[in-house]
């Protein structure tokens, strides 16, 4: 698969070593230069150093008709706007993105996103059943 | 402020006075006696919400209030609002309008109107997007500099405003160069 990576720091690190070691094609795309020039020399994958909501910077990363697109900025507007360009202007079907908010969940997949993650979700339903052993949709409040 | 119109029925003059009092910034409300004596109302006070209270946003917020739209503007610095003109009658609320449940209080579903203009394109754009497809508010409008994202409105009832586009009309009416 081809995948185009926007955003996010440690994630990303830990997402694109996991995805080239599979054999996708990655590339990335940040903000942060010295982050940029690290991620370059450890995974030797293409990135792009800019503000993945502009246009200009994924012409310049070159994803057209990748297969999918993972946004994890920490803003989670920024990653609508990823999702919804990339989608767009580039004929990427596919998004995943990460939202702070936990509501976002819902908002965002009514707004056409494919897979919408919240890690304060997530994790509070792992928890729920690691303390209660609570298996199910994480609305469950114990009494 | 608010009036109150009486008629037996609401005719044509209470109808000319309801727009004589609409147009003069004030809201509306129009209060009559059916036929079997029971008291009618019609009160129609339309909501706007204005998120982001920079120079525009204050200004957006000040007419329509003016308009006779009840108005609430959301910042997160509440020094923001210091900008208002004495005649706002409308809500200042201090929060972060990018935050879904933010809207939800501020009733976004009620509103008619909502301007998004806060510093971020992807926050308007994020904003306008929320009340135009999951609230359904009726004119959305977002302050929107970058060409790629208002081009990503075009299939949307969204209605985005550019301002280095207006500044560009009218540099170029200005100088005559075009």
């Amino acid at each position: 698969m081809r995948v185009v990576i926007a955003g996010g720091r440690s994630r990303t690190d830990f997402l694109a070593e996991s995805l080239v070691r599979r054999g996708n094609e990655v590339v990335v795309i940040n903000g942060d230069r010295t982050w940029c020039e690290h991620m370059s020399s450890r995974h030797g994958v293409p990135v792009v150093c800019g503000d993945a909501t502009k246009r200009y910077v994924f012409d310049d990363a070159d994803v057209e008709g990748f297969d999918l697109v993972i946004a994890l900025s920490d803003s989670d507007a920024d990653n609508l706007v990823i999702c919804q360009m990339a989608q767009r202007y580039f004929d990427i079907d596919r998004q995943v993105c990460t939202v702070s908010d936990p509501r976002n969940v819902v908002v965002f997949k009514k707004l056409g996103i494919s897979s919408v993650i919240s890690a304060t979700y997530t994790v509070a339903r792992l928890i729920e059943e690691a303390s209660f052993g609570v298996m199910g949709n994480g609305t469950h409040v114990p009494a | 402020m608010f009036h109150c119109v009486f008629a037996t029925l609401p005719d044509f003059k209470t109808i000319f006075t309801s727009r004589f009092l609409y147009s003069s910034h004030h809201r509306v409300g129009i209060v009559w006696q059916s036929w079997k004596g029971d008291i009618m109302a019609l009160v129609k006070v339309k909501r706007a919400l204005v998120v982001g209270c920079g120079e525009f946003g204050l200004a957006a917020a000040d007419s329509l209030s003016a308009a006779g739209f009840s108005v609430i503007v959301v910042d997160t610095d509440p020094a923001a609002f210091a900008g208002l003109s004495a005649r706002f009658g409308g809500e200042s609320v201090v929060s972060d309008g990018a935050d879904v449940s933010v809207l939800e209080e501020c009733d976004v579903a009620k509103s008619s109107l909502l301007v998004a203009c806060t510093e971020r394109d992807s926050v308007n754009y994020f904003i306008a997007r929320v009340a135009s497809e999951i609230y359904g508010v009726e004119r959305v409008f977002a302050r929107i500099e970058d060409e790629d994202l208002i081009g990503m409105l075009e299939d949307s009832p969204i209605e985005p405003i550019c301002p280095h586009a207006l500044c560009l009309d009218e540099f170029c009416r200005l100088s005559r160069i075009a």
